[in-house]
């Protein structure tokens, strides 16, 4: 009998969740697409995305196909010109295109999933565990990131994307951080979550049903900025040689265009192609950004938007 | 005070953790840097001195002294700036490379930076003031578009367009190959001259960030009721922009700066190695390549020093144009 | 003299869906004049103090209308002109002075900044008339080298005021004076205020949705309904009778202190929306003496014997105590 009465409860509650969910996700597209900046964001973002699900079919030839002639400049055959070991460029940015897009959003995800853990905790805390929390994420704020990245790398064992994306998504997540506490602070004593303590909710249960969901703009606004760090990070990495040189992405391709001297031997589209690919993908969640910047303070956009 | 002693307390738990990463990273990882240093030296026919040894063993670790004897030992070394031998530039120490580079990258990364962000604040300040016109739309965008080029790019593009086709700069190096550093107009000149173009593409790459937050804070400034206020008074623009608005909007961006320098840092260094610039940035690629790990390291703490202390800078300015944390109120 | 004349005021939110946040107002404050303007919150009080000190903001603008001040036209007055009359002619103090200052200025360079703009003394009589605006507000002299920050809610908005002051202004716009602020600051605020037009010669427009404190400090009052003047009248005669509706409920809703202690009191419903143009009045659905005219169009400003009303039904009132009073005469 027990068992009937709270089956249908627990199941409801359910329901109810997952619609709420949804439902802010639409409103959030919504209100995304009707900002005619983070609409064109979310077209170049989605077309990216396709480009890496899809680049292996659309590419014109194998990416590791070295049985062209080597640093032609762009023609018919080879758009954008072949590298110094006979591969078609157009092909190695389209097969790039995965392991770079992949690189940005997972370094995105483990940073941003550190900042919610670390930044709820810290906001939701107080007296000495906020103050060490806040205090060691200002210590990796400070901390510049790129030649502690650089040892990391050149002391593991094996090179490749994966190291990449562990050790950037590691040392991505202060800023986000810093701005999901600020906010889980001033949140922590609204109203409806003094009501949900004094009901006796579980600390747990109040962030992720109260607190959580009125953030979502912010923790996504700190995915895309975490996945944008990544991107330019992983990149900078990929250039100096340490990422894996064998496996095509924007940045191995810089860093073998720079070997090869590419630009002083006219091969400009080598070069210029990857850099653009970084800045229009790292643009597009910029756009999309300035919708969430929106949403969270509206003060920022034209009234008569 | 209370502010002096928290940033104080940060410059040297920031410190602490890089010393202490810097420890830990060779030996935590899996393989022995330290034998296969020893090996590459005999290797290459350099046969180590028992003082080169024993640097390499206080740096690395090879002895199988208990972790927290050789943290002391490593401490110890570090606090004399005694970093070992460099294995690619043999005889050289660390610390003497260092001491060469240092100069360049100070200079470079240093004047970029500061003409950055006061060129961003600047910018930031007229796109905010006149937000939602066209050049508000037009600065914000090409700001935006800017920050999300890798700094490196850029500079692969600028030595390409005003050096290799315009033969505008020289397109590397610090000073014309043969120059004798002096103290002398014509050697600055040439130094000057080889400059231009990576501290163009720091600052090119920089500016966005700087311009998009002072805008951001500037506007949020600009809703609040002080502005209004000033406007009632019958204050002339500029003023009520610059020391009403500006001045308010200003301070979360300097806190902004700290936390943005690293970054800055770090694309900095990326852009001395497509300039083959003389500096910190062009000595780590060099480490890398060669596996270099003393040298490595001995840099990644000295980058690190010198990114805390300008911060620290940066912390005590901060108390001279917000009277809130002259007088012992609280920022965060 | 009239210090303030504000003609067939037209204020709008936006272009695309207006909102007529002030529709057609007019009113005048004299020399020495001391006025109120009542409604609640959303009534348009603000939006028309902020027009009237010309001080509007996107996306409020005016649509129509005249406003002069002192003989001076402010609606086609330059800007640069308009610069230098501000605080001169009209000074403001905001709701709340929390946030009036600037918090990286101290008081004393913020009394300066203004003086500097608009006189030519020197450093020493500027810092003569800071300490006489601080003096006549009884705020301590050397609270000029303080930074907002290290001053109270209250002495910050106390300091606010003693700023209005410094160019001997002829009108003083106060919007919500005391909103935020405590009874003791209140009471201080108040006092100070009454105690001010002994030294200085000015007229005030005070905005407050407080018909309790407007009735206590002014000589006239306005009330303020969806963005329309309905009711003028002067406090005296308000005391005895108030002629609109709307007015009437206010006046019943104020706190008195009676056999049963404190009482408040509401007006029941709510304010229409006014992205419509209004096709009747706009009371109508909250009025308890509605007649099917009120719902069809809407009632102009007629005259009673100290003001003015906005009502069918109450102004035949009027003409009917008229003909009372000439029949007795």
């Amino acid at each position: 009998m027990q068992n009937l009465m709270t089956e249908p409860e627990g199941t409801s509650e359910v329901s109810d969740l997952s619609k709420g969910h949804s439902s802010t996700w639409r409103t959030y597209f919504n209100i995304l697409w009707s900002n005619r900046k983070s609409r064109v964001g979310l077209i170049v973002f989605s077309t990216f995305i396709l480009i890496s699900i899809f680049g292996q079919l659309i590419a014109p030839y194998s990416a590791s196909n070295t049985s062209f002639p080597t640093m032609m400049g762009p023609s018919l055959q080879h758009l954008l010109g072949t590298t110094q070991e006979g591969q078609d460029v157009l092909s190695q940015l389209l097969v790039g295109t995965g392991i770079s897009v992949i690189t940005a959003l997972a370094t995105g995800l483990i940073a941003t999933l550190i900042a919610v853990f670390i930044g709820f905790l810290s906001g939701y805390s107080q007296g000495a565990g906020d103050d060490g929390l806040s205090f060691l994420t200002n210590v990796f704020l400070v901390l510049p990131a790129l030649p502690l990245l650089i040892v990391l790398a050149s002391y593991a064992p094996g090179r490749g994307s994966t190291l990449i994306i562990i050790i950037v998504g590691l040392t991505g997540w202060p800023w986000g951080a810093r701005v999901l506490r600020a906010q889980v602070k001033s949140l922590r004593t609204r109203d409806y979550v003094l009501a949900a303590k004094l009901a006796g909710d579980s600390t747990m249960r109040i962030l992720m049903r109260e607190i959580l969901p009125n953030m979502l703009s912010l923790v996504m606004a700190g995915f895309l900025g975490a996945s944008q760090y990544g991107l330019l990070t992983s990149v900078g990495l990929e250039f100096l040689g340490l990422g894996n040189p064998n496996q095509a992405s924007w940045g191995t391709m810089l860093y073998w265009a720079q070997n090869a001297s590419a630009l002083l031997s006219g091969q400009w589209a080598w070069i210029l192609a990857p850099g653009l690919c970084i800045a229009l993908f790292g643009m597009s969640m910029v756009l999309i950004n300035f919708g969430f910047d929106r949403i969270a303070n509206p003060r920022l956009g034209g009234a008569e938007e | 005070m209370r502010f002096f002693l928290k940033r104080t307390l940060l410059l040297i738990a920031t410190l602490w953790v890089a010393v202490t990463l810097n420890f830990l990273i060779p030996r935590l990882m899996p393989g022995n840097p330290g034998q296969a240093m020893i090996a590459k030296f005999t290797g290459e026919g350099h046969p180590l001195n028992p003082a080169a040894l024993h640097s390499i063993d206080i740096m690395l670790g090879i002895s199988h002294a208990s972790l927290l004897t050789q943290y002391w030992n490593y401490l110890g070394e570090v606090v004399h700036l005694n970093f070992g031998m460099s294995f690619s530039y043999f005889p050289y120490t660390v610390a003497q490379l260092i001491e060469r580079a240092l100069p360049w990258t100070l200079g470079l990364v240093g004047i970029a930076t500061i003409i950055s962000f006061a060129l961003g604040t600047a910018l930031g300040v007229i796109a905010a003031w006149g937000r939602n016109t066209t050049t508000d739309g037009l600065l914000t965008t090409i700001a935006a578009f800017l920050n999300t080029f890798p700094y490196f790019w850029f500079a692969l593009v600028a030595v390409y367009i005003m050096g290799f086709i315009l033969h505008w700069f020289p397109l590397s190096g610090g000073y014309t190959p043969g120059a004798t550093p002096v103290f002398s107009l014509g050697f600055i000149t040439d130094v000057i001259r080889h400059g231009v173009l990576p501290a163009l593409t720091i600052v090119v790459s920089s500016v966005g960030g700087w311009l998009i937050g002072m805008r951001n804070n500037m506007i949020n400034t600009l809703g609040e009721d002080y502005v209004l206020l000033a406007q009632a008074k019958g204050l002339k623009s500029r003023w009520i922009a610059t020391m009403y608005a500006a001045h308010n909007a200003i301070l979360p961006n300097i806190t902004g700066f700290g936390m943005a320098l690293g970054f800055v840092v770090a694309g900095s260094l990326l852009t001395e190695v497509v300039f083959g610039y003389p500096g910190m940035g062009n000595l780590l690629y060099n480490a890398v390549i060669n596996e270099d790990y003393p040298l490595m390291q001995g840099i990644f703490l000295v980058i690190v020093t010198c990114v805390v202390v300008a911060n620290f800078i940066v912390d005590l300015l901060y108390v001279l144009i917000d009277p809130r944390v002259r007088y012992g109120e609280e920022r965060d | 003299m009239t210090v303030l004349s504000v003609d067939h005021l037209e204020v709008n939110y936006g272009t695309k869906a207006p909102v007529f946040a002030v529709r057609n107002v007019s009113l005048e404050v004299q020399h020495q004049e001391f006025v109120g303007l009542v409604g609640e919150s959303g009534c348009g009080k603000s939006t028309l103090g902020f027009a009237i000190a010309r001080l509007e903001r996107p996306p409020a603008y005016i649509r129509g209308g005249s406003i002069v001040i002192n003989g001076e036209d402010w609606m086609t007055m330059p800007d640069e002109e308009l610069r230098r009359h501000r605080w001169r002619d009209v000074a403001i103090v905001l709701q709340s002075g929390m946030n009036a200052l600037n918090p990286v200025m101290t008081i004393e360079a913020q009394f300066r900044d203004v003086m500097m703009q608009h006189t030519s003394l020197s450093r020493a009589q500027i810092l003569q008339r800071s300490m006489d605006v601080l003096d006549m507000a009884h705020i301590a002299r050397n609270t000029l080298k303080r930074y907002p920050h290290e001053l109270s809610g209250g002495m910050k908005q106390r300091v606010v005021i003693a700023m209005a002051f410094l160019l001997h202004p002829k009108l003083v716009i106060l919007d919500e004076p005391t909103t935020a602020l405590d009874m003791v600051v209140q009471r201080q605020i108040m006092d100070n205020l009454t105690e001010l037009r002994q030294h200085e010669q000015f007229s005030v427009l005070l905005i407050s949705h407080d018909l309790g404190l407007v009735l206590e400090l002014c000589d006239r009052v306005l009330v303020m309904y969806a963005g329309q003047i309905v009711e003028e009248n002067t406090t005296d005669s308000l005391l005895e009778q108030a002629w609109h509706p709307y007015t009437r409920a206010l006046m019943q809703a104020l706190p008195r202190i009676g056999g049963n202690g404190l009482q408040f009191g509401g007006v029941p419903g709510t304010p229409p929306d006014l992205h419509h143009r209004l096709q009747h009045c706009a009371f109508a659905p909250r009025c308890g003496l509605v007649t099917p005219e009120c719902q069809v169009r809407e009632p102009e400003l007629t005259d009673t014997p100290s003001g003015k009303v906005r009502c069918f039904v109450t102004s035949r009132e009027v003409v009917a105590d008229d003909k009372h009073h000439s029949i007795r005469g």
